[in-house]
């Protein structure tokens, strides 16, 4: 129910006519490699010519036989015919040869033009399992499947091929009666019902064992992996495992015994058209020889092109049909890059027309071009964020409400807060208030639904996305690093600056682990990736991207649980060391550990998506509410001591929640 | 870039590496597969069989329809007769012929699937070190990797092929050998020729050389894609493992985008990918060259064939029909040889990758060698105790734990406290049998719990780890580790485990599916509802010992003090061990372990430890100051 109003955004989206996808990727593929299209234009030329010279060869041999012609004759018609053919396969041995080449290439290239897209892409468009899943799903056909490469032109030289054979046969048949060509075409039509039926019912029942296969591959790899072993071993999971296996390979099975069920029923009628047609044109054949119309060379030739024709008809119907699959599959490659691309939210699209319509530098009417234009135009018009050396900002939210795609409850209200320069603040709040997102708001991996964000009072969406990001640093809950060599983590952009680099491992206590592994910075992280990987503990990890935080020297550092991880001594380190890094930036601290917000000016408890309590630590104890609520429940053990050792007291503390 | 990765040096196999026998593999491949599936090898068989005769349906009966048309004398109703019996033993035939191809492709699927089903289930149970042992993934990935193509699934159709060019050779040598018998009539050299005895051996010749030296060159291209596989699979695999850690996982993406990590992962990638591009590209060069000359070899001969028998029949050994015949058996001949090379060679090179399967089948779980029955009197009554323990992971050069000596029992609330990296998860995860010690032993009630049954002994244990994971299972699945369970005592769990509110928000209630992976109805759990599934999952299992792991990390402080104070009911009666930075947690405990660099350095309860001012004293300051 919640997700309805998500899928009616995504259906908004025009699908393009199939021509216009396939003349696209054409386009795509003839930029990229103008050989590899022409290649398959040889292709068509030497498939044809080997058709024609192999229905050719043998009746001419024939002719040559039965009509007693001298020696020298055959020899020489046997040379060029012959001579044609061989030559004709070499040189289409070396066009399939190159082909896989180029293939690769372009595959790989198209790889890579995925994988930046995706990193330059909004986070907002990225953050959702959707996204995972077409992503994999499009390296996948570039990869393995060559969808988008071999797969898609050799469906249009199928098809060309067919369309030219099929015209020169009809040319080279018009001797002949037409009821056996009629009938050929007939069957192709019965062939291709049967056929379109049983794709429909593969179409439709498709999902069904895509995600039973799924289920199998999840149960095997993931389950079967080291990060699961652990608790499949702890919770006796196997034989549950194995049943569960087996129970969805059993529903699999009967889907593919039902394919294949269908497959035969195709084989069968495409044989009982062929035994048709074939029948025809032999007893017709026949005829004509024993009626002294044809010879016996007449025959072999003629045979031999009904049979051709037989196979253009057939491949005609099956590179159309490749070719409307391959449409949809670039359909696919296209919206998905367009997704990403995409820098405006949908919803915003509307309004960004209205305003860029009133500014008169970009006109549009609605169409998908225009559209694109619009946003490519509000794009232009953002500046760049230069704050000057030394200076930090104000930033402002105003009336900010956010609320993810498709879900009806916002997760932040309505929320006005002002993080004054150089400002420490502390967010707390319970799980579910709204903490991270809010983080998220305020890097610009979101932007808000209703409100702005303003910074020194102008409205944030003025500038760049890349701008503002560079004005942000952080650490988050989820590990962030990636397999690259530890300086790469460390320094992701480069240009080491290495006595800053140094003190920042310093602060982060890192240096001593650092110094221990034998390759020192220059160790890749990825085990199970890299042959001598290292491998850090959950301390360490958080150790790491607090030190890439504080490298990056950001006016504003966000810190979003960094210490869940850290034994109480390094916390406590943390702590000191936060108040040292924090002195000249502005800080949002955020923690379950109500210890760290000792530490900030102010202290922001948050609930439901709102602020409902700020002021300083001491303020908020003294109000008695909420915060001095968890405070309490969280200090309650560590004064202890004073209390004494007394396990009775247990209950009170559930009188408190 | 590529300077900073060693290279790839063979380490030793993990354990000992069995005998490479190649009659013993194939026959235990046969046998396998005769067991998996009783009908794949017979219907291999009379596939085979068909395949190989099918063609000669259509080559001999059209030969002779030819042969009919030839003759002046011609007979119309018999050639009628011949075309009609052409037509239809063709489509009977390729019918069954579909028929038989579709039930061997039904049979190998499912015989592929229990191939992948057979090594999870390893993996599922193997000895938990060896599964984050790189060797042993590499292996397990290879072989799901080629599961279809290589193999025993392999081995089935191999078996069919083999048969099927075995027997198309036969037949096509038995009619072949009638265009040599037929002699041409008439005068001259060059009928002469025709009739000698050396025009058949220098046709043979010819048509030996051209098999052999296609034969030999696509064994050389196939070893060279071989090694293409063999080199691409580092670049390639670092590859997948950025485009999913620094592309696909969007976890990672705010990272990616706040330090302009963009760069350098493009930047790698297009190197990687350069890499491998140019492995394939040497590759796919070398085929291209290489196959050339066999390419016009083999079309050439085929035209040699067409000259001899075209020659043949000219000079009347045999009418025009007859050419259609011999030139068919010929070609039979050829791609019977070349199927019969390949076949073989397939199959050499396929036994490794069944010895491979069966390597992996064999790997001996040490783990699971225990006897004795873990008794209802030891679970009443229980009594850990850890002598002289010391433990190294593989791979690395320092003991986590020295010579850990220490105690606990049913009853008793230990926590374990100390600094990151000090050795406590891997304390539990000896306890837990995870790892076993490598020096030392760990004894219940006096015997060393490598004595008891394995499944028994771990049915000791309700954990909760750090590193916890919840499946793309149902939810209620996920709590109960099984599809069959009792929906009260889950709900129950989840309540206890403070997720309550949470699972009557659940229109599915526990059929919930977790996570997207099946579909956009998933549920996401955020961090702390995580981990109050996983706690809901440790109580529901209601084991006799219960080891908690950090399990609070991320839950609020209201949240965190519901939990530990029901935790605390819960444990009452049984032994149990918390892992905790956060040192509160110490309060529910009688006593306290505080772990240095892998040695228990102190061990008392709060109060003793407070008074004795060591490292837990300072780490209990450390924290308690802010709370004062």
């Amino acid at each position: 129910m919640k997700r309805a109003k998500g899928k009616e955004h995504k259906e908004q989206e025009i699908p393009y006519s199939q021509a216009s996808n396939l003349w696209y990727w054409l386009r795509f593929l003839y930029r990229e490699s103008p050989g590899f299209v022409w290649l398959y234009g040889l292709e068509v030329v030497f498939a044809i010519a080997i058709s024609l010279l192999g229905v050719y060869l043998p009746s001419v041999l024939v002719a040559d036989i039965t009509e007693g012609r001298n020696l020298g004759m055959l020899a020489w018609h046997l040379a060029w015919l012959g001579g044609g053919l061989v030559c004709l396969y070499v040189a289409s041995n070396y066009v399939e040869q190159t082909k896989k080449e180029k293939n690769k290439e372009i595959g790989y290239r198209r790889i890579l033009q995925i994988a930046r897209a995706s990193m330059e892409a909004p986070y907002s468009r990225i953050e959702n399992a959707r996204f995972q899943g077409e992503f994999w799903q499009q390296l996948r056909r570039n990869m393995w499947e060559d969808t988008y490469t071999t797969g898609f032109m050799g469906a249009f030289s199928k098809t060309v091929q067919a369309l030219i054979g099929m015209l020169l046969y009809v040319g080279m048949l018009s001797g002949l009666s037409p009821w056996i060509l009629l009938l050929v075409m007939a069957g192709t039509a019965v062939n291709y019902i049967v056929g379109y039926r049983c794709n429909q019912w593969d179409a439709a029942n498709r999902h069904k064992w895509m995600n039973l296969d799924r289920k199998t591959h999840y149960l095997a790899q993931e389950l079967g992996d080291f990060q699961a072993a652990k608790d499949v071993r702890l919770y006796g999971m196997a034989p549950w495992l194995k049943e569960m296996y087996d129970r969805y390979l059993g529903q699999r099975v009967r889907y593919t015994v039902r394919m294949q069920a269908n497959y035969f029923l195709e084989s069968l009628t495409g044989g009982a058209t062929r035994m048709v047609w074939e029948a025809a044109a032999y007893l017709y054949l026949i005829w004509l020889v024993c009626e002294g119309r044809l010879d016996a060379a007449g025959f072999v030739l003629y045979f031999g092109v009904i049979t051709g024709f037989a196979t253009w008809c057939g491949n005609i119907v099956g590179g159309m049909r490749q070719l409307h699959q391959n449409a949809l599959y670039v359909g696919e490659d296209r919206r998905f890059m367009e997704r990403l691309a995409r820098e405006v939210h949908i919803e915003n699209a509307e309004s960004e027309k209205v305003e860029s319509e009133k500014a008169g530098t970009c006109k549009g009417k609605g169409t998908r071009e225009a559209g694109k234009a619009d946003e490519a135009c509000a794009l232009q018009s953002r500046q760049e964020l230069v704050l000057p050396a030394g200076h930090l900002p104000e930033i402002a939210f105003v009336h900010v409400t956010f609320r993810y795609e498709g879900e009806k409850e916002p997760v932040i209200q309505d929320l006005d807060l002002v993080l004054h320069p150089g400002e420490n603040i502390a967010l707390v709040g319970c799980n579910g208030a709204g903490k991270t997102t809010f983080v998220k708001l305020l890097c610009g991996f979101y932007d808000p639904t209703e409100g702005e964000i303003r910074i020194d009072g102008v409205n944030r969406d003025r500038y760049t996305r890349s701008s503002w990001l560079r004005i942000f640093s952080g650490v988050f809950q989820e590990v962030g690093l990636f397999p690259l060599s530890l300086l790469e983590n460390l320094v992701p952009e480069g240009q080491v600056q290495k006595e800053l680099l140094d003190r920042c491992l310093e602060e982060a206590d890192l240096q001593k682990v650092i110094e221990k592994l034998p390759d020192g910075l220059e160790s890749m992280l990825g085990k199970g990736v890299y042959e001598s990987a290292v491998d850090f503990s959950g301390g360490e990890t958080q150790k790491l991207m607090l030190a890439r935080a504080l490298y990056k020297q950001a006016p504003l550092l966000v810190l979003d649980e960094p210490t869940a991880a850290l034994d109480p001594l390094m916390e406590s380190q943390l702590y000191e060391q936060y108040q040292q890094f924090s002195k000249d930036r502005t800080t949002v601290f955020i923690s379950h550990r109500l210890a760290s917000t000792r530490f900030c000016h102010r202290v922001l408890l948050m609930e439901h998506g709102r602020v409902i309590e700020a002021g300083s630590h001491e303020e908020l104890l003294g109000a008695q509410g909420r915060y001095a609520e968890m405070f309490q429940i969280q200090s309650r053990y560590y004064r202890w001591r004073e209390v004494g050792m007394d396990g009775g007291e247990q209950e009170e503390v559930g009188d408190l929640i | 870039m590529s300077g900073k990765e060693k290279k790839t040096v063979k380490k030793k196999e993990v354990g000992k590496e069995p005998e490479f026998h190649r009659m013993g593999t194939v026959i235990r491949g046969l046998k396998y597969l005769a067991k998996d599936s009783p009908g794949i090898l017979p219907v291999a068989v009379l596939h085979a069989l068909l395949s190989a005769a099918y063609p000669y349906i259509g080559i001999i009966l059209s030969a002779a329809i030819l042969t009919g048309l030839a003759d002046p004398g011609r007979d119309m109703r018999q050639l009628f007769f011949l075309a009609l019996l052409l037509v239809v033993l063709n489509f009977l035939g390729r019918r069954l012929l579909d028929f038989l191809g579709q039930l061997q492709d039904v049979l190998q699927y499912v015989v592929m699937k229990h191939v992948d089903r057979s090594v999870a289930e390893k993996a599922w149970k193997m000895e938990y070190g060896m599964s984050g042992n790189p060797q042993v993934n590499e292996r397990k990935w290879t072989i799901t990797y080629y599961h279809y193509g290589r193999g025993v699934v392999a081995l089935a159709w191999q078996v069919k092929n083999f048969l099927q060019a075995l027997t198309t050779i036969a037949i096509s040598v038995t009619l072949t050998a009638q265009l040599f018998m037929a002699r041409a009539v008439g005068e001259g050299k060059i009928v002469a020729f025709l009739n000698h005895w050396l025009a058949a051996v220098l046709f043979w010749l010819f048509a030996a050389l051209t098999i052999g030296f296609t034969i030999w060159t696509s064994t050389k291209v196939q070893k060279c894609y071989y090694q293409m596989g063999e080199d691409s699979r580092r670049p390639g695999n670092q590859m997948m493992a950025l485009l999913e850690r620094g592309c696909a996982e969007y976890t990672k993406g705010k990272e990616l985008r706040l330090f302009g990590a963009e760069g350098v992962i493009s930047r790698r990638l297009e190197a990687l990918a350069g890499e491998v591009v140019e492995i394939s590209r040497r590759v796919f060069r070398y085929e291209r060259k290489m196959t050339g000359l066999p390419t016009f070899l083999s079309r050439f001969f085929h035209m040699v064939v067409y000259l001899f028998v075209g020659v043949k029949a000219f000079f009347g050994a045999f009418g025009a029909g007859s050419i259609l015949q011999y030139t068919g058996a010929v070609t039979q001949l050829g791609d019977g040889i070349t199927l019969f090379s390949e076949v073989v060679r397939d199959f050499l090179q396929n036994l490794r990758y069944i010895h491979d399967y069966f390597t992996f089948l064999d790997l001996p779980n040490r783990m699971d060698t225990g006897t004795l029955p873990v008794t209802k009197q030891i679970r009443e009554a229980y009594e850990f105790t850890f002598r002289n323990v010391t433990f190294t992971y593989p791979g690395s050069a320092q003991p986590v734990l020295h010579n850990v000596n220490c105690s606990f029992k049913k009853g008793e609330k230990l926590a374990v406290v100390g600094k990151n990296g000090s050795g406590k998860t891997t304390f539990i995860k000896l306890l837990c049998r995870l790892y076993d010690p490598e020096e030392g032993e760990i004894l219940l009630n006096g015997v060393d719990i490598r004595r008891y049954q394995y499944d028994q002994y771990m049915d000791l244990f309700s954990t909760v780890f750090q590193d916890y994971q919840i499946f793309a299972f149902e939810l209620g699945e996920n709590v109960a580790s099984a599809s069959d369970y009792q929906e009260s005592l889950v709900s129950d769990s989840l309540e206890f485990a403070g997720f309550g509110d949470r699972l009557k928000s659940l229109e599915k209630g526990l059929h919930t599916q977790v996570y997207k992976y099946f579909g956009e109805d998933g549920l996401e759990l955020s961090g702390g509802e995580n981990q109050k599934v996983a706690i809901a999952r440790c109580l529901y299992k209601d084991a006799d010992y219960v080891i908690l792991d950090e399990p609070t990390a991320a839950l609020d402080p209201v949240a965190e003090a519901e939990v530990y104070q029901r935790m605390n009911r819960f444990v009452k009666d049984k032994g149990a061990i918390y892992i905790s930075h956060r040192l509160s947690s110490c309060h529910f405990c009688d006593r306290i372990l505080v772990f240095e660099e892998g040695r228990v350095v102190e061990n008392g309860t709060h109060g003793e430890l407070l008074e004795a001012g060591g490292l837990y004293q300072k780490m209990w300051e450390a924290q308690a100051q802010y709370y004062a």
